[in-house]
């Protein structure tokens, strides 16, 4: 899509960068994100996305406003609650970037619906707050071959991977750093959570998304095969080298069909 | 060497020469149905746990799943 004059004005802070330029702006022009979860997390992403120009936005959560999101959760206020976060989320961000084609599914995101989903989109953004979403996403990512964001953050850890096995298979899924048998102790539900803290981890989940679909992978050549694990009291961030399972029930065929052809 | 060294969360740590990860983490009471390994900078899957052998100044973390958003 071509940019006009009043393009290159809203985006000028964007064009002049140059690794992006007005080159790197069409392309977000073009692109498509889905967004799962429309929590503290995905509220922040949707908006990053919408206002950076990005051409369309999928936003996927069956849940309604409640008055203990408003602290951390900044796009919704007490008008809101009762509604469902997908279809005000869609609503506001629509009326505020016109150009963005904004759509909104107030389903939860599950078998039935997440391949067609998934399918329509260049990148997917998992912001959801349980692990058997995550589970979902993930295995539905790797059927698909569709570059997975995940940022999760409770009490004041956060985590953050980037799944792409067409670029690094090495690194395997989400499933084989955290297998589905794994019993999880941090949800923002029973350990509590600020809203920087959850502004920290969305802010660099929309970056990392924005490379991918930037096609930065000249400047980052790791961020398919690290884990950060940021902790918001020490402000201190640790990045580990993530390694496929050999073994994992989800993404071993794939990753083999794509080593062997 | 009848004993290594190692760091665990930032914590020395003595063990028998020849112990592998799963055999550290059940040696510190870690459940092992609860958290991920990292081991010099690497993940290590959990299905490679019991093959992987801790070595003399390995610096180990060990972590649980965050999943809210």
């Amino acid at each position: 899509m071509a940019l006009d004059d009043k393009d290159y004005v809203r985006y000028s802070r964007h064009i002049m960068l140059p690794e992006m330029g007005e080159q790197g702006q069409q392309r977000l022009s073009c692109a498509s994100a889905a967004i799962i979860g429309l929590g503290g997390l995905g509220m922040l992403c949707a908006q990053y996305l919408a206002g950076a120009g990005i051409g369309s936005l999928l936003l996927i959560d069956g849940d309604k406003v409640e008055s203990s999101n408003l602290p951390r959760q900044l796009l919704f206020d007490d008008k809101d609650i009762g509604h469902n976060k997908a279809l005000v989320s869609q609503h506001k961000l629509q009326h505020r970037n016109p150009s963005c084609q904004v759509r909104g599914d107030d389903n939860y995101l599950g078998h039935d619906n997440a391949v067609n989903h998934l399918s329509q989109v260049d990148v997917v953004i998992d912001c959801s707050d349980n692990f058997m979403t995550r589970q979902l996403v993930n295995a539905t990512c790797v059927a698909l071959m569709r570059p997975n964001v995940v940022a999760s953050v409770a009490h004041f850890s956060g985590q953050l991977l980037c799944i792409d096995l067409q670029k690094a298979p090495q690194a395997g899924c989400y499933h084989c750093l955290f297998p589905q048998s794994l019993k999880v102790s941090q949800g923002c539900d029973t350990q509590g959570v600020l809203g920087p803290m959850v502004g920290v981890m969305a802010s660099m989940q929309t970056l990392l998304a924005m490379q991918i679909l930037l096609q930065l992978d000249d400047v980052q050549q790791r961020r398919y095969d690290t884990l950060y694990r940021f902790n918001g009291l020490g402000l201190n961030q640790l990045s580990s080298r993530r390694k496929r399972d050999p073994q994992c029930a989800v993404c071993a065929p794939y990753v083999m069909e794509k080593i062997h052809g | 060497m009848d004993e290594i060294n190692l760091m665990l969360n930032g914590e020395p740590v003595t063990v028998a020469n020849r112990t592998n990860v799963q055999q550290l983490l059940l040696a510190q009471k870690i459940q092992l149905d609860r958290v991920a390994v990292v081991c010099g900078g690497d993940v290590v899957p959990k299905s490679m746990w019991s093959s992987t052998l801790c070595e003399e100044g390995n610096v180990i973390e060990i972590f649980g799943v965050v999943a809210g958003g």
